[in-house]
């Protein structure tokens, strides 16, 4: 959706095209270049303070350039090009993000956990755990996503003053199933806000900053936020939760939003296939209702993800194939780690590109001169390990939209 | 070290230990159970769910099939809580060997099994996804069982007669008297609390374990571990428990439990009941062998792959076709009952070894066999027979306690409410019922009042009991939703500012096992709810790990994210490293 909003704002006529949506409204809402995840659970917590030694995701990738790793291909000035456009892109939408390359916030999890992201939504940042104010997190009863208490709990244990405070919701039906979109749609309303901000004011005197489940709005976030936390008169911020993820719905939205404005088109629904046309250029074939549908294009960026979103398919134990063009997928021996929390090696498998992102065969050869493939596709990376998932996606993104341009 | 008494001590709390104590506490002797893990932490719990007719047996050993026949039907009358009596199928492949019909048929009658020849047609008609070239059709008695709901309906029924029963406590050692035990020291594992029960009898109903037990008496009992793996699929492609018309071999039956249906087995001799691993040709086996019942098998979700660990008492092997296994040892009643294939699968395939081991049952009385009084050890046999298994040990201990009382278990219901064939729908119709709170589980339809009075009951800090309760986690999304409400949950309910407020909620059975409480009194902090979370989801990619393609992997990246990128849960601090968890030895 990236690679397709800098197409689009470069005035080239762009249709992304997808079998559905993808990862955003499963994450988290925020932007992670670099942040590696310390070892494995331990009953030590002594040296697993990242957030102390605060490394610079800037100054960490530095020292970290290789030609294997997706990140080390596109480049720091890829990265850093990168980030600007997409905060470029989510201000213009009225949805500021806060951050810079070369620092990480420190924002607790819905267990209480610290993670590292360089970009957060304005309505994240007041999370961060380094600031000095005690943290007090809402306990919603009635709410099966979030829970406070554990939350609180292991912030204590990791030293930083929190507490939870039980604020119920008005006109929150019990239900089996309610989801954060159900609340994040609630507070779009001015009048659900207000209505909120009298019913809580009273168990938040002397509580400095909030932390509520991420679902405060999906069509004004920032709005929504701005609001509710002047008339509480205390900083809220937002941890995100169990998928649906708004605030990845909400990135989502405003990617959308940006590639409709200038001009390009989203079709979600057709399944896609590869169409492999004369002198190595490369089309698609939509798989539409009416019928399969084709497609050429000056250029195709293939941003189909890894497993997780079938860009990557193992049909049976062991084996491993790209789904749209069955590229030539770098693979290694072993797939699966022991232990749940040890880096999983197949995270690493995927397609091997050069630094235009094209993708390449195992001698380093250009496969189709008009093919791209960016994000979670690409061979090198383990983006959940590292924490480096959305710095991918975001410069390898811009920068196949660069080499697609220059070629013109 | 606190003392407690009881006149019949039982260890062990799979279906044997809770047959025994059951069968124990109805004839009026004061008992208590003890189980080291969770009730049905070993094989009970790791059992295909296949309540036997007997037919699998009649050609080798008619005596057991007719042994499992009549436990089958006893079964079905006092334990229908836990059972869903689908019936079942014996269909022949064109690859299956035409002349096992006419001794099966015969074996069928002699052992009183109803065997009604159907045509395959209607058996497709019924199993629509059924291989079509399918030759002979049979429908048998069988049925499908689910392990966990046996055991806790036993245990409801011991503690109602007055029984009792404590998980996680462990036998530190066997007390003894010159050549009598006398009762035994135990530990809660979770506290590390100590306490000694004088017992009269103590009966050893370990299973695979019995060995371990029987050694701390100094009394040599040789179990052999025989591993067998099973296969879940992620949907009911049954009705009806489809056995392969031929002799035992590996992967020779389906049986729909719940929503799913489980492929099972394998067989392989191993060295240690706590120590195994998935191969990959096992769950290949399964899956071509489910191919030939089911075409397209593979195209299936599998949900995950486990291995339980038969008890095979190691006497001496089987010859092929021997008729049964010799009891000419010191058994209990001389003629101990058995049943199982001791059966010998074509040559060339692993675990050769195992099937030519009886899966007889034993009744040992140490006094006649080691010199050791007030002692009995139950070895070998499986879950269809172990109530008949409980009556001969509790016969036994009544000639040794100098007392006759007549065994009542085979008349007395265990719990009225009956489990109803599967529907769609079936499941939403029992949670509508049910306080309106939130579901906790999506898959498997597990609400927050559920999870909460199931924390209650148990005072357990173990997720994977709750698992075992509710069947928490066990859906395609494996833990990846549930497993952080659970663990909220479970924080909420122990650890937080209303925890004494919910201690006292805590069911009063718990308070006289003793100990399971004195945890809530000293309540652990934040790093054992991390802990338990961490635990269950490692328990989970245990079983995921050798299904780990398709489908299976896209879900675990979905996983992966929630876990380890939004909630960070590896950054958090546990009590103890994932790799020393006990489940973890078995991987």
């Amino acid at each position: 959706m990236f690679a397709g909003a800098l197409a689009a704002q470069h005035s080239a006529r762009t249709l992304v095209m997808a079998r559905g949506i993808g990862g955003t409204h499963l994450g988290t809402g925020t932007v992670d270049v670099w942040g590696p995840h310390s070892p494995a659970p331990s009953p030590d917590d002594k040296e697993r303070r990242l957030e102390r030694g605060s490394p610079s995701p800037e100054v960490e990738l530095k020292k970290r350039r290789t030609r294997k790793h997706p990140l080390g291909l596109a480049g720091l000035p890829a990265l850093r090009a990168a980030l600007a456009e997409f905060k470029k892109i989510c201000a213009a939408a009225g949805y500021p993000l806060a951050g810079e390359i070369h620092s990480n916030f420190f924002l607790p999890t819905a267990l209480g956990a610290v993670r590292p992201t360089c970009l957060a939504p304005e309505s994240f940042t007041a999370g961060e755990v380094r600031q000095p104010a005690e943290l007090t997190l809402a306990r919603f009863p009635g709410f099966r996503d979030f829970f406070a208490d554990l939350a609180v709990s292991n912030l204590t244990a990791a030293g930083y003053a929190a507490r939870a405070v039980a604020l119920d919701l008005p006109d929150f039906p019990t239900r089996r199933d309610s989801f954060a979109t159900d609340l994040a749609r609630a507070f779009d309303e001015a009048d659900y806000r207000a209505q909120v901000a009298d019913r809580w004011r009273a168990a938040l005197k002397g509580v400095s900053r909030l932390g509520i489940p991420a679902i405060l709005g999906l069509d004004e976030p920032f709005t929504a936020w701005r609001d509710l936390s002047d008339r509480l008169g205390v900083e809220i911020f937002e941890i995100p939760i169990l998928p649906p993820s708004v605030p990845g719905m909400r990135l989502f939205n405003n990617l959308r939003r940006t590639i409709e404005a200038a001009g390009g088109r989203v079709t979600l629904g057709p399944g896609i296939q590869g169409w492999v046309q004369a002198d190595r250029q490369v089309g698609v074939i939509a798989e539409t209702a009416g019928g399969p549908r084709k497609l050429s294009a000056r250029s195709v960026i293939l941003a189909t993800g890894g497993f997780r979103h079938g860009g990557l398919e193992s049909p049976a134990k062991g084996e491993v194939k790209e789904s749209v063009f069955n590229l030539p997928v770098t693979t290694g021996k072993q797939w699966f780690a022991p232990l749940y929390w040890d880096a999983q090696p197949y995270t690493r498998f995927g397609v091997s590109v050069n630094a235009k992102m094209q993708p390449v065969d195992a001698d380093g050869n250009v496969i189709y001169s008009n093919l791209f493939a960016i994000g979670g596709i690409l061979a090198g990376a383990d983006r959940l390990g590292e924490g480096s998932r959305e710095g991918i996606d975001l410069a390898t993104g811009w920068k196949a939209v660069e080499a697609m341009t220059n070629a013109k | 070290m606190p003392r407690f008494s009881t006149e019949i001590l039982v260890i062990g709390g799979g279906a044997t230990g809770l047959g025994v104590a059951r069968d124990a506490a109805l004839r009026g002797f004061k008992t208590i159970l003890v189980e080291k893990g969770d009730l049905a932490h070993g094989t009970s719990g790791r059992y295909h769910g296949l309540l036997h007719s007997g037919a699998r047996y009649v050609v080798r050993d008619p005596q057991s099939a007719a042994d499992c026949y009549r436990e089958n039907l006893t079964l079905k009358k006092i334990l229908p809580a836990a059972i869903e009596n689908t019936g079942g199928l014996f269909v022949a492949l064109p690859e299956d060997p035409p002349e096992y019909v006419e001794p099966f048929l015969a074996g069928c009658q002699a052992a009183g099994i109803p065997a009604e020849e159907i045509p395959p047609a209607l058996a497709l008609k019924e199993e629509p996804l059924l291989n079509s070239k399918i030759v002979r059709a049979f429908r048998v008695p069988d049925a499908a069982c689910d392990s966990f709901d046996a055991t806790h309906a036993l245990e409801r029924s011991i503690r109602e007669i007055g029984g009792e029963v404590w998980v996680r406590h462990t036998i530190v050692k066997l007390l003894r008297e010159g050549m009598r035990l006398v009762g035994a020291e135990v530990e809660n594992v979770l506290t590390g609390e100590r306490v000694l029960i004088g017992a009269d009898l103590v009966i050893n109903c370990a299973g695979a374990w019995a060995g371990l037990i029987a050694a701390l008496a100094k009394c040599p009992v040789k179990i052999t571990p025989g591993k067998g793996t099973m296969l879940a699929m992620n949907s009911r492609l049954v009705n009806t428990v489809v056995n392969r018309l031929k002799l035992a071999s590996d992967g020779d039956a389906l049986v729909p439990i719940g929503t799913v249906a489980v492929m099972g087995t394998t067989e392989i001799v191993i060295d240690n009941p706590d120590r195994y691993s998935i191969e990959d040709e096992e769950i290949e086996l399964l899956l071509s062998e489910g191919e030939k019942l089911i075409p397209r098998f593979r195209d299936f979700r599998a949900l995950r792959a486990w291995a339980g660990v038969r008890p095979l008492f190691d006497l001496t092997p089987l010859p092929p076709l021997l008729k049964r296994p010799s009891t000419s040892l010191r058994s209990a009643q001389g003629s101990a009952s058995g049943e199982g294939g001791g059966v010998a699968r074509s040559a060339g395939e692993g675990g050769e070894a195992s099937r030519l081991i009886s899966r007889a049952h034993y009744v040992l009385d140490h006094a006649e066999r080691d010199g050791v009084e007030g002692f009995i050890s139950i070895v070998g046999g499986k879950f269809t027979t172990f109530r008949l298994m409980a009556e001969q040990a509790v016969d036994l201990a009544c000639r040794k306690l100098s007392t006759e009382r007549k065994c009542l278990t085979a008349e007395m219901m265990v719990d009225p409410p009956e489990k109803k064939f599967h529907t769609l729908g079936q499941r939403w119709g029992e949670i509508e019922s049910l306080e309106k709170t939130e579901i906790i589980c999506e898959c498997e339809l597990v609400t927050r009042a559920q999870v909460e009075q199931a924390l209650r009951h148990s005072g357990s800090w173990v997720l994977n009991d709750l698992r075992r309760d509710l069947r928490l986690g066990m859906g395609p999304c494996q833990g990846g939703f549930c497993a952080y409400r659970a663990a909220g949950l479970l924080h909420e309910v122990f650890l937080t500012a209303e925890s004494a407020e919910n201690a006292k909620q805590i069911e009063p059975h718990l308070i006289s096992a003793l100990s399971a409480l004195s945890a809530v009194k000293a309540p652990p902090e934040v790093k054992a709810t991390n802990a338990a979370l961490i635990e269950f989801l490692q328990e989970r990619w245990k079983g995921l790990r050798p299904v780990m393609w398709g489908a299976n992997l896209r879900q675990l990246e979905l996983d992966l994210t929630i876990y380890r990128s939004l909630l960070g849960a590896d950054r958090l601090p546990v009590t103890r490293p994932p790799e020393e968890y006990p489940s973890e030895k078995t991987s």
